[in-house]
């Protein structure tokens, strides 16, 4: 009785939450006029692609798609190779400044990230005069920005997870003949996966999602530009385009999707270990 | 210092520094560095536009002075603390909490969708979410105002703080729900059968046994939560701000005025700002932490 009280209660919250995801899949495959209806239904009699159509032709969405595609990819990557090797020489290496680095890689992730777009920008535009892919304009500057941003949490999460390798491996890694090298990506590497999911999860959204710094970066490069700003085509004063609006957000949201179905399971056993480490 | 020693597996000097030099260069040029600078442009009158952008002047502790004085920026930190405490201290934690407690009883089929869903609303692009939510919250054509048949209710203008904490419970407590579900797979359960043997209430277990295995947990998880509010500019992309500064919290506060009104000086100063109070919230929580041993 008890079980089936907590259930229906759970169902509930449940419903709450999935509502306004449910709403805009629904917006996504109405026909325009019940979208601007006055009396909307939550269902649909009349599913239709028009909305994709738009969004996919209008905004040039593909190429925008692209974009983000490269950006958080190359970020992920990135941001596993250079996090898991700072995370090891942090944990297995003791010198005399670590914990003030510790701690300061714990402090720059409260830095208002408002306050460092005007900064970012300046710096960006001096990079692009050396380096133009990665400068303003270009999606090098926004890899560069997000993997800064990424890694101190990442190094932070990592540490508890190489901390909880015993060293007695490493030495038997070592008396059986494997080379520094090969314990590192063989032994260590797999070891520390759970740890190095959640991680690229959360360096995953936080490049798929940046809506501040690509309008900050991509002022002039149309071409460049990364999927949450094309969203912002279908924003218009007068009568946003709401269906091309849901559309566009429902295929930016299949991506996150496929990624977090891939890593769901070891990203709840992930921030658990990180968490107790 | 364990025992093992300074480089308990022979890395060598060269090799982790090697190894730390790629993520130190990179926080240090793209996050240390324009940070500093933040704080050098707080202390000057620089603006966007107009002489005080070609001639900078150091103007020390003015900007400080002045946001202490301004009421646009006490309106904004009374409305931080408000989203900060509402959303996250209050919001999040208790419903995480509730939502891990209630899942442990649950069928799994039931556990994993619910958990899936509240996920999903944690890791959808924030653009993607504001315009849903915006969508469900606007006047005339709002779905909320629709289904309960008062579509003239403009939520976000007319409730915009309450507007942004639901919102932003809706969106944070995946965190908090993940966290607790595995503190509470630690706590014994050997414990919590005494407990039910002894006929403790749900909210006796809870206090009495549960609580003082996840004080830790509680208590890092309180922390992440309130930065990460404190520091979110969602709040931009739903209201802006408005109506009239009602929803101005610090973030958006800080963008409106350095990239529309162009007083780069004086929100570099405002971020300062909003750095220490962050500073301050994790100085008490290390001691409150720190107090448990």
């Amino acid at each position: 009785m008890k079980r089936r009280l907590t259930e229906g209660f759970v169902l509930i919250i449940a419903a709450v939450v999935a509502f306004p995801l449910f709403w805009m899949v629904l917006s996504a495959f109405k026909p325009e006029d019940e979208i601007i209806s006055a009396d909307p239904v939550p269902w649909t009699t009349r599913p239709t692609l028009d909305s994709f159509t738009r969004a996919l032709t209008v905004a040039n969405f593909g190429r925008y798609f692209l974009n983000s595609v490269i950006v958080a990819l190359v970020v992920v990557v990135l941001s596993i190779l250079i996090s898991f090797l700072a995370a090891t020489a942090l944990t297995r290496f003791r010198f005399r400044s670590r914990t003030t680095l510790l701690i300061m890689l714990l402090v720059v992730q409260m830095v208002p990230v408002e306050a460092l777009t005007v900064p970012l920008f300046f710096l960006m535009r001096s990079v692009g005069d050396s380096v133009p892919a990665f400068g303003l304009n270009h999606l090098g500057s926004l890899v560069l920005v997000h993997l800064a941003f990424s890694l101190p949490f990442a190094i932070w999460m990592l540490r508890g997870f190489v901390a909880a390798v015993p060293v007695e491996l490493e030495e038997a890694a070592t008396l059986d003949g494997a080379s520094r090298f090969r314990f590192l990506w063989q032994v260590l590497f797999p070891l520390v996966a759970p740890g190095l999911v959640a991680t690229s999860v959360l360096s995953f959204i936080h490049a798929w999602n940046d809506f501040l710094f690509a309008k900050t970066f991509i002022i002039s490069a149309v071409e460049n530009q990364t999927l949450p700003l094309a969203l912002q085509v279908f924003v218009k004063p007068d009568q946003n385009d709401w269906g091309a609006i849901m559309a566009g957000s429902t295929l930016m949201t299949i991506p996150v999707l496929i990624f977090f179905m891939l890593v769901q399971r070891r990203l709840v056993s992930g921030l658990a270990g990180a968490v107790k480490g | 210092m364990d025992s093992s020693g300074l480089d308990s597996s022979g890395l060598g000097v060269r090799r982790a520094v090697g190894f730390v030099a790629p993520a130190l260069v990179l926080i240090g040029v793209f996050l240390v560095f324009p940070a500093l600078w933040t704080l050098y442009i707080g202390i000057t009158n620089y603006q966007l536009t107009g002489p005080a952008a070609a001639n900078p002047r150091v103007v020390g502790l003015d900007n400080v002075v002045n946001a202490v004085r301004d009421p646009l920026f006490t309106n904004s930190v009374w409305l931080t603390a408000l989203f900060v405490l509402g959303s996250a201290v209050i919001g999040q934690n208790v419903l995480g909490f509730g939502l891990a407690w209630l899942l442990r009883t649950v069928r799994p089929v039931l556990r994993r969708t619910v958990e899936g869903l509240v996920l999903l609303s944690w890791i959808l692009p924030g653009t993607v979410v504001a315009y849903l939510w915006f969508a469900v919250l606007s006047r005339d054509t709002g779905t909320l105002g629709m289904l309960l048949g008062s579509p003239r209710t403009a939520w976000l203008v007319q409730y915009p703080m309450t507007s942004l904490i639901i919102f932003n419970v809706w969106r944070g407590t995946a965190f908090s729900m993940l966290l607790y579900t595995s503190a509470l797979a630690a706590v014994p359960p050997s414990q919590l059968e005494t407990a039910r043997l002894a006929g403790a209430s749900g909210w006796q277990t809870v206090r009495d046994v549960v609580f003082p295995h996840i004080r830790g947990h509680v208590l890092t998880n309180t922390l992440l939560i309130s930065l990460w509010t404190a520091n979110d500019f969602t709040p931009f992309l739903l209201t802006a701000g408005g109506p009239n500064h009602r929803s101005e919290v610090l973030p958006v506060l800080i963008y409106r005025q350095a990239l529309e009104s162009g007083q780069l000086g004086y929100a570099s100063a405002m971020s300062m700002l909003l750095l220490v109070g962050n500073l301050v919230i994790a100085l008490v929580y290390l001691r409150l932490l720190r107090r448990r041993a």
